[in-house]
């Protein structure tokens, strides 16, 4: 039971991602709402009952953080490609520069 | 628009109450006793580290793979770029802070790699550290990272091939894709986390320097 306040925190974690994932136009918003909401399904996974996290949800973790990053980096040049050609970098027809 | 975000925020307290009494009921994961039963095979003394790099390798040989296309893709998207750490001059101290960092930075990778087959570390953490020291001496204006180079290319790339030479190894013997021969897990463990960890590092800092310098 310990362990639980570690899942309630990701799930409200990735709540707020989404949230911001949705409402936020500007795309490097959105890139950090779903990196926050990432870290939220980490902690998910890593609550556990007792204890040390089970060694497989630590191996889960790791290799999402990584590839978590990896998709940040590229996500991030996508998004100045799109910035230079287009001139904007927000989606969603509210949107300013 | 006020309004659709206000459904969205309801929506989004619904989940977490819904969530929240699902996960309460939930058992924590538990394939602990699993791992800790066949921990004397894998060649390593970590949990975590016989998870990943022996119980369920190809999801690492995947992950490596994804970080190189990563960092190949950002490279595509922008092959050339502002020049990391070619604004103004750097802070005395990141100056000469940052050539220097490196030795430490490689001592500390070293360490953590040798430590992953025994206690928290490895191939990730020793690649991080060592993407760190390289982003530092390059933003102290010493040496740029040179995506263009051919070292950096077949450091990126050291990981991902290392692991498919085993995976290969081992399914031209008649085994089953990554599965150790007997007696050499360990070896070939710490032996494949040393070049997951120089790619590791090289993508990390490619993904982190972008394109080479328009200068």
């Amino acid at each position: 039971m310990n362990g639980a306040i570690y899942g309630v925190v990701g799930i409200v974690l990735f709540a707020i991602g989404l949230y911001a994932l949705f409402v936020r136009p500007h795309v490097l918003h959105k890139l950090i709402a779903g990196n926050v909401a990432v870290s939220g399904v980490f902690l998910v996974l890593l609550r556990s009952g007792h204890g040390a996290p089970d060694p497989v949800s630590q191996a889960m973790v790791l290799t999402g953080i990584v590839v978590a990053v990896a998709i940040t980096g590229f996500a991030a040049a996508l998004l100045v490609r799109m910035a230079r050609v287009t001139g904007r970098a927000t989606l969603g027809r509210s949107s300013g520069p | 628009m006020i309004v659709s975000e206000r459904l969205l925020a309801l929506l989004m307290l619904l989940f977490v109450a819904f969530a929240v009494s699902v996960l309460l009921d939930l058992p924590a994961p538990g394939l602990a006793a699993a791992v800790r039963g066949r921990l004397a095979e894998s060649g390593v003394t970590s949990e975590v580290t016989a998870v990943l790099l022996n119980f369920r390798a190809l999801d690492t040989l995947l992950e490596a793979v994804v970080l190189v296309a990563a960092a190949v893709g950002a490279l595509l998207l922008a092959p050339v770029g502002p020049h990391l750490g070619g604004g103004p001059a750097p802070a005395p101290l990141l100056g000469w802070l940052g050539p220097r960092l490196l030795p430490l930075a490689a001592v500390l990778a070293i360490y953590l790699w040798w430590a992953g087959s025994a206690r928290p570390g490895g191939a990730f953490q020793a690649g991080a550290v060592l993407a760190g020291a390289v982003l530092l001496r390059a933003l102290a204006h010493h040496r740029a990272v040179r995506p263009d180079r051919l070292a950096v290319g077949l450091l990126l790339v050291a990981g991902p091939l290392a692991f498919l030479t085993v995976a290969v190894a081992a399914a031209a013997g008649g085994a089953p894709l990554l599965r150790y021969p007997a007696g050499w897990a360990g070896t070939l463990i710490v032996a494949l986390e040393g070049g997951v960890a120089l790619s590791v590092g090289a993508a990390l800092a490619l993904l982190a320097a972008g394109g080479r310098s328009a200068r």
